[in-house]
């Protein structure tokens, strides 16, 4: 890789150079217009490839390391590979230091979308937002392109000179004043080169920061237990779940399997089904999920464990070593509360019943006594073994993030460190307030930062070196389970890249280093065996595990829990769309509503409505979203932020987002001092208010001055009396729900709506389907609201971004969203359901009705087809159509709010799906059930002369959705697993009385509330019991 | 000629025994030619500035309009307010807007032609030509406003190589029949019973260009008996033809709405409510037309007070049907049980879009109910004030229909608060701009009167002496 590459040249007159060559090139390619023909003459092939590759996608062009000899033309087409058919790789990418098994599926050599790897053990083919963002990523016309040093761009042949100077340096003193500062690394090889390099170089230093971590669970462990071990949950054999402003479902590296294993036991059977309990600050997917839900702030979530154990001691006998005292759990506001004591009572009835049966977890902001405590529960409870289970922690030996970043920062300020390198990671951004690793970096003789982004930290850095994507390298990562997971390089670096793996291997050996697949080889044990290694990379995972058992019990240490007492409480939270501000730059993610704020393109300071009145907080009252600033004040820096204000929201607790408002992330998340690609900030950066990496800090809050305008995909305006009434009016009946113990399986129709009188009859004969009739259901009672069925769809279907405006605007054109309802009066403590709504491919379609130019017609298999190419753009069917799924493009979407067609951004077109037709302006579009996957298949098998298997056709929401909630088949087959579930009790069709007979059918929200806490009138349930007696309208 | 204020009271008196003159002022046949064709032939002996800046404020509006038309088609539908779930806003609303102005002068041509209502002749041309202009606007809106204007004729039956037929089964397409029907007979009518007058143009033509032009209109037009004979039948079958026009063109438009499923818009009183609404908001137009026009050019002796009051009976009329028509559909949503149809007619009157709800009501039911007095009715400035209160209720009739039953159907989820842009304002202004270019026009260069009708109720009310 490193060496010179050689001359090509394919006539005399290239070699030359000849002006009729150059003419002739020009004829040839006029895609290389705008290229500098005359640089290309001494790039090497491999370079030539990738703007072939990149300008006119080539058929065939598999320019990847893994096979990087293959020429186009090809003269005799290599096996197994057929132009235009999709392969599928697998592959595996890296977040926070824990890794995650993807695969990829590429055409021609272009990989264009992610999926969850089915052999992940944590995967299981489903995935969450962040993967499925990838691909955007590998193509972000952001990303760094070329090594840049002192403001200006650079080569690596520069940069190689200028570091084999360094290095020499280094060498001769063995490393002193080396220091390599990196983000979380899982990666097995990556770990053993560097831990190489640092044997070799004994007197360098390694350091590791990230600024959202679990190092409170790891302390937390080794306060438990003496040592630390890493705990993993299996959902699937709990009862009752209680979450303690966790991450369970959302946020979690193993997130995806506890919704799997969850959602075995909330398919409610037998009038049995699985309780969860959640107490948290903030509204998160835990406690959207949970049947109970205790708003609490962050820093009194302490004394409501306490109190827990105190109901448990009080009422079910339970013996705990150093009980907590009741005297120690006054002062904050959960021990003193009403509902709290009633939910402890509840929860201590509950884990009482179950024991062994119980899951209790604490969330990453929790501290380590926290956790300490929870583990000490789980262990009495019986739970140890069965739902919670221990491995050794890779982790266990450093120190945390919060302490490695501020050794470092204090070693150079010795004058300890004159050169430093930094793997990925922005420090300049989001380290904590109260270290001045900016001010630090300035200090360092040579710094040098490999990473995907040219970001804040790469511009203090002295080299900037461009990082090859995951995608685009050999490596490997260990999933929090400890599969050890090997991901493959689908395309040759599009910006002639270096992986970590190839900048570090140099550094271990003299002379020409082993090749990255080597190393990862080696880590893999099946050096022995080619078969053995072509499996682990076709599987994407090796055999072993890396991460042994253990089986640790608690030391008994007293608990006395802190409380926040009277001030108010700020919260900072990884943001479930762009983290820690590492996929700041992804307009897919800012575009994405959150799914519970449903807010795109900004951070604010959420807010309870309690707090918010008590603040003199509100809307300006215009039609707009327009809301107040807050000036929230930390240790005395302050920052501005809007307001919104959040019903489930803690009293005195306001939550911030972390990752928005930064100035070096792109086009998209923001990028100053770069002439006309520069766009401002989305967001505000609240980093300057987290000193010391806390997760919650007391803080002083006043109202800001001026307001700001917001873009929400749902309720996009402030919503009136009347329309907050007649919404939960009819929510009852959109989203159907039940308590279990209403619930009567052997009713089939009693979600359905019924329509007594009149008789619906049809205006014209009602087309019968004999083939297929695909269809569709989604279960209520698994969907969290997670959103990776919205970005699995967007990045499928070639759903284009609109921006912030016209979001603002009503514009978005996300395929499929979902609705958040709240239900319950208490504004403060409110019920959640989830509704995600796609097209609903009516069999009665009211949209095909009333299209005047038949754009929008009936397919023999009972889709809603949507024929681009003759829509005139009437909008009639969208205004026709009750579920409001279809989407217009008002504009042109390719050039707003990025201009895709500009030369600079067109690399990003390489991520669109070649099987799904990109839409123009002035079109309509919706959701099509994935036809183009339904085709393939279809092919597939008639070519196969079989049937169509269940199951075999998969759309891109189902694959992605980490509870398996949707579920697609052939509603002709009774066998298939959507025919049954058509056919299940909680069955129903979403407005039912307008005779549209829809595909989609609503599986209905089955709550499970303890006897005790069941509310008088359950919200919901009134409506959904009575609607079939009423008789219908 | 002469302007005295006592000739319009005179006329405007009811006296039971005998009907009062549609015409004032001893006119005879040559007076009148005089004063109709005055009005274009004025123009040839001393140029009106007025005529001209009116003319030139109008062109400019056009012409912004024509900007804003190419800016729409480079840049897209975008442009505008329209979003989901409101996708058709503004451009609908305009459009069902000039349909329904569009209603008074066929009514007036040809419904009242075939009931023999004699005061028509001295305003139909006027209410016609008004008609077809508003056509034209009308029907700009339609073709604007898709989102690929270029394939825009694929909603025409035109035999094609994809051998591929519209959508029957869709009300837009019924509209395209509509209001293209309405529109040919409408022209043909107006251009009919234009052909005597413009003959008699011809004749008093004093330039070259002038007569060869309106001879090549008045196809030879030389008063035989025969002429008269063949042209009274023909225009007979035309108001026979045009009369159902009348009802189902509105009829149409309003299947657009009630035709889908959408709760304030599937009602079956929408076309009896929308022919009436038409017919009341297109007597407005000719009021807020007819009464500058006749000041300016002198002619009030032919359009009498009468005629104008005549007009605000037909307003009060048809407002009082529209106001009925409100509070039915108030009482059918509360009485159909439907929850999303109740829901749809409180949020309209209580919710977000009350304002645009309460301004049609005071324009469209209140203020015509003013015209019970009969001081009203004959003070000329009251019923100019009215029709313009009218014309701007009409608006926002179709502004509530349209937008605030969108902006709120039956998933909450997606509801949104409609906003125009600019440029749905530029838009509807600029199709003023083309409505008054061609009025103006037509003033320049038509007979604004039927000369021939006015000559034929004149022998009558001798008779009647």
């Amino acid at each position: 890789m490193q060496s010179t590459p050689k001359k090509h040249w394919r006539s005399l007159a290239e070699l030359e150079g000849t002006p009729e060559f150059t003419a002739a090139l020009h004829r040839e390619f006029p895609a290389l217009e705008d290229t500098d023909v005359e640089a290309l003459d001494d790039v090497s092939r491999r370079r030539f490839l990738q703007l072939m590759g990149a300008s006119m996608a080539l058929a065939g062009a598999s320019s990847c390391t893994w096979e990087a000899e293959t020429i186009v033309p090809m003269v005799s087409r290599p096996a197994n590979r057929v132009p235009g058919k999709a392969v599928t790789f697998s592959s595996a990418i890296e977040r926070g230091g824990y890794g995650f098994g993807v695969t990829l599926t590429s055409y021609d050599g272009r990989p264009i979308k992610v999926e969850g790897n089915p052999n992940d053990p944590i995967s299981g083919g489903a995935s969450d937002v962040f993967a499925q963002n990838a691909i955007l990523e590998m193509y972000d016309p952001d990303r760094s392109r070329t090594v840049r040093t002192a403001g200006a761009d650079s080569t690596w042949e520069a940069f190689d000179a200028a570091w084999n100077g360094v290095m020499d340096t280094v060498r001769a003193t063995k490393g002193a004043g080396l220091a390599i500062l990196t983000e979380g690394i899982s990666s097995p090889t990556l770990n053993m080169v560097v831990d190489s390099v640092l044997r070799k170089q004994s007197s360098a230093r390694l350091f590791e920061y990230e600024s959202v971590s679990r190092d409170n669970e790891i302390a937390g462990a080794k306060l438990a237990f003496g040592e630390a071990h890493r705990a993993h949950y299996d959902a699937s054999k709990a009862e009752v779940i209680v979450s303690f402003d966790g991450d369970l479902f959302s946020g979690h590296p193993a997130q995806i399997k506890h919704n799997r294993d969850w959602a075995k036991k909330r398919r409610p059977a037998g009038g049995r089904m699985g309780r969860m309990y959640a107490a948290e600050s903030r509204f998160t997917v835990d406690g959207g999920m949970a049947d109970h839900r205790l708003p609490v702030r962050s820093g009194d979530l302490g004394a409501f464990v306490g109190l827990v154990e105190l109901m448990l001691a009080q009422n079910h006998e339970m013996a705990l070593p150093n009980p907590v005292q009741a005297a120690d759990l006054t002062g904050g506001h959960a021990a003193t509360d009403e509902r709290a004591r009633a939910m402890a009572t509840a929860i201590a009835d509950d884990l009482a019943k179950h024991a062994g049966r119980s899951l209790l977890v604490a969330g990453p902001a929790q501290p380590p006594e926290v956790h300490a405590r929870v583990h000490l529960l789980n262990e009495l409870l019986g739970n140890f073994g069965r739902t919670v289970t221990f491995t050794e922690e890779p982790a266990a030996e450093r120190a945390s993030h919060v302490d490695s970043l501020g050794d470092l920062v204090a070693a150079i300020n010795a004058g300890e460190i004159q050169t430093l390198i930094i793997l990925e990671g922005n420090p300049v951004y989001d380290a904590p307030a109260d270290v001045d690793f900016a001010g630090a970096l300035a200090k360092v003789g040579t710094s040098v930062r490999l990473g995907l982004y040219d970001n804040e930290t790469s511009a203090a850095c002295t080299w900037h070196l461009p990082r090859a994507h995951a995608f685009e390298a050999w490596g490997d990562a260990l999933a929090w389970d400890g599969s050890h997971l090997v991901s493959q390089p689908t395309i040759a670096p599009l910006w002639g890249a270096r992986s970590a793996l190839e900048f570090f291997s140099p550094m271990i050996v003299t002379g020409t280093p082993p090749t990255p697949d080597k190393l990862v080889r080696q880590q893999t044990g099946t050096k022995g065996s080619e078969k053995a290694w072509r499996k682990v990379v076709h599987d994407g995972i090796a055999p072993q595990k890396a991460l042994k058992a253990t089986t640790p019990s608690t030391k008994q240490g007293a608990f006395k829990p802190s409380v926040v007492g009277d001030s108010m409480e700020i919260t900072f939270s990884p943001d479930p769309k762009v983290h820690d501000g590492r996929y700041t730059n992804s307009s897919w993610l800012q575009e994405l509503p959150d799914f519970m704020t449903k807010l795109t393109w900004d951070n604010v300071a959420i807010v309870g409505k309690s707090t918010a009145d008590k603040l003199g907080l509100h809307h300006a009252g215009n039609s707009k979203n327009e809301v107040p600033m807050l000036d929230i004040t930390v240790d005395g820096t302050t920052v501005s932020v809007p307001v919104f204000v959040q019903p489930g929201q803690a009293l005195d607790s306001i939550n911030l987002q972390l990752g928005y408002g930064r100035t070096r992330a792109g086009q998209i998340g923001g990028l100053e001092g770069e002439g006309e690609r520069d766009a401002s900030p989305v967001g505000v950066d609240v980093f300057p208010l987290r000193k010391g990496g806390a997760w919650f800090a007391a803080g002083t809050v006043a109202k800001g001055s001026g307001t700001y305008e917001l873009a929400m995909t749902q309720d996009h305006h402030l919503v009136d009396d009347i329309g907050m009434e007649g919404a939960e009016d009819r929510r009852g009946m959109l989203v159907r729900e039940e308590n279990l113990t209403d619930y009567d399986e052997k009713d089939k129709s009693h979600f359905r709506h019924k329509v007594h009188y009149p008789e619906h009859g049809s205006l014209w004969t009602e087309p019968s389907f004999e083939g297929h009739a695909w269809g569709m259901s989604i279960d209520l009672n698994l969907c969290n609201g997670c959103n990776a069925c919205v970005i699995a769809c967007q990045s499928e279907n070639n759903i284009p971004v609109v921006g912030k405006e016209e979001v603002m605007n009503a514009r978005e054109m996300h395929w499929i969203r979902i609705d958040r309802y709240f239900a319950g009066d208490d504004v403060d403590s409110p019920q959640l359901a989830m509704q995600p709504v796609n097209c609903q491919q009516c069999e009665m379609a009211p949209c095909e009705q009333v299209c005047p130019v038949a754009a929008t017609t009936h397919s023999e298999e009972g889709l809603n087809d949507m024929v681009y190419n003759r829509c005139v753009g009437t909008r009639y069917c969208a205004n026709n159509c009750p579920f409001k799924v279809r989407r217009f493009n008002y504009k042109n979407y390719r050039k707003n709010p990025v201009d895709l067609t500009d030369s600079y951004n067109e690399v990003a077109k390489l991520g669109l799906n070649p099987e799904v037709s990109v839409r123009v302006r002035g079109v309509m579009e919706k959701c099509t059930y994935c036809v183009q996957r339904i085709q393939e298949t279809k092919i597939e098998a008639k070519n196969a002369q079989r049937p169509i298997q269940d199951g075999e056709i998969v759309t891109a929401c189902q694959q992605a959705c980490p509870p398996q909630a949707i579920i697609f088949g052939d509603k002709n087959d009774p066998e298939s697993a959507v025919s049954k579930l058509h056919d299940s009790a909680r069955a129903y069709e979403m407005l039912a009385e307008l005779q549209l007979k829809p595909r989609n059918n609503f599986l209905a929200k089955i709550r499970n509330p303890h006897p005790s806490l069941v509310p008088a009138a359950p919200a919901g349930s009134e409506a959904a019991g009575s609607h079939g007696d009423n008789g219908g309208h | 000629m002469s302007s005295q204020y006592d000739l319009e009271i005179q006329t405007a008196l009811e006296d039971p025994t005998s009907r009062p003159h549609l015409v004032m002022g001893g006119a005879t046949f040559a007076s009148i030619d005089d004063d109709v064709a005055g009005v274009s032939e004025g123009f040839l002996k001393k140029t009106s500035l007025a005529w001209y800046a009116m003319f030139g404020a109008s062109i400019s509006v056009l012409a912004m309009l024509g900007a804003v038309v190419v800016y729409l088609i480079s840049t897209g539908v975008g442009i505008w307010g329209n979003q989901s779930p409101v996708f058709w806003g503004w451009p609908i609303v305009n459009f069902v807007f000039w349909v329904g102005i569009a209603h008074a002068g066929t009514l007036i041509s040809a419904i009242l032609f075939l009931l023999k209502q004699d005061w028509r002749t001295s305003i139909n041309r006027f209410a016609e030509a008004m008609t077809i202009f508003a056509v034209c606007c009308a029907g700009l809106f339609p073709a604007i406003h898709v989102g690929r204007i270029w394939v825009v004729y694929w909603l025409f039956p035109i035999p094609n190589q994809m051998e591929m037929w519209p959508n029957f089964r869709s009300p837009l397409l019924w509209d395209v029949f509509a209001v293209s029907t309405y529109a040919t007979v409408s022209l043909l009518f107006w251009y009919m019973g234009l052909i005597p007058d413009l003959a008699t143009f011809r004749d008093r033509a004093t330039s070259k260009i002038r007569q060869g032009a309106y001879a090549f209109f008045s196809l030879g037009w030389t008063g035989s008996s025969r002429h008269w004979h063949r042209y009274e039948k023909a225009y007979l079958i035309l108001a026979g033809l045009a009369t159902p026009l009348v009802l189902s063109v509105h009829t149409v438009v309003s299947f657009d709405f009630a035709v889908s499923q959408l709760p304030g818009w599937h009602t079956t009183i929408f076309p009896p409510y929308f022919v009436a609404g038409a017919i009341f908001s297109g007597f407005a137009m000719v009021l807020t037309l007819m009464i500058p026009v006749r000041a300016i050019f002198g002619l009030q002796h032919i359009v009498t007070l009468r005629h104008l009051e005549v007009v605000s009976k037909v307003i009060l009329a048809t407002g009082s049907m529209v106001g009925y028509a409100y509070a039915m559909e108030f009482f059918v949503a509360w009485y159909s049980g439907n929850p999303y149809e109740q829901f749809a007619f409180t949020n309209r009157a209580f919710g977000p879009y009350a304002w645009a709800y309460w301004i049609m009501v005071s324009c469209n039911v209140i203020s015509p109910q003013l015209f019970w007095f009969k001081k009203l009715r004959q003070s000329v400035p009251a019923l100019f004030v009215i029709s313009i209160f009218v014309n701007i209720g009409m608006w926002f009739e179709r502004f509530v229909i349209t937008v605030t039953s969108l902006s709120r159907d039956f998933l909450p989820g997606s509801w949104a608060y409609f906003q125009p842009t600019p440029f749905d304002a530029l838009t509807l202004i600029g199709s003023f701009g083309l409505f008054f270019t061609l009025f103006l026009l037509f003033i320049r260069f038509l007979p604004i009167i039927a000369i021939s009708e006015i000559k034929g109720i004149l022998h009558k009310q001798e008779s009647h002496h």
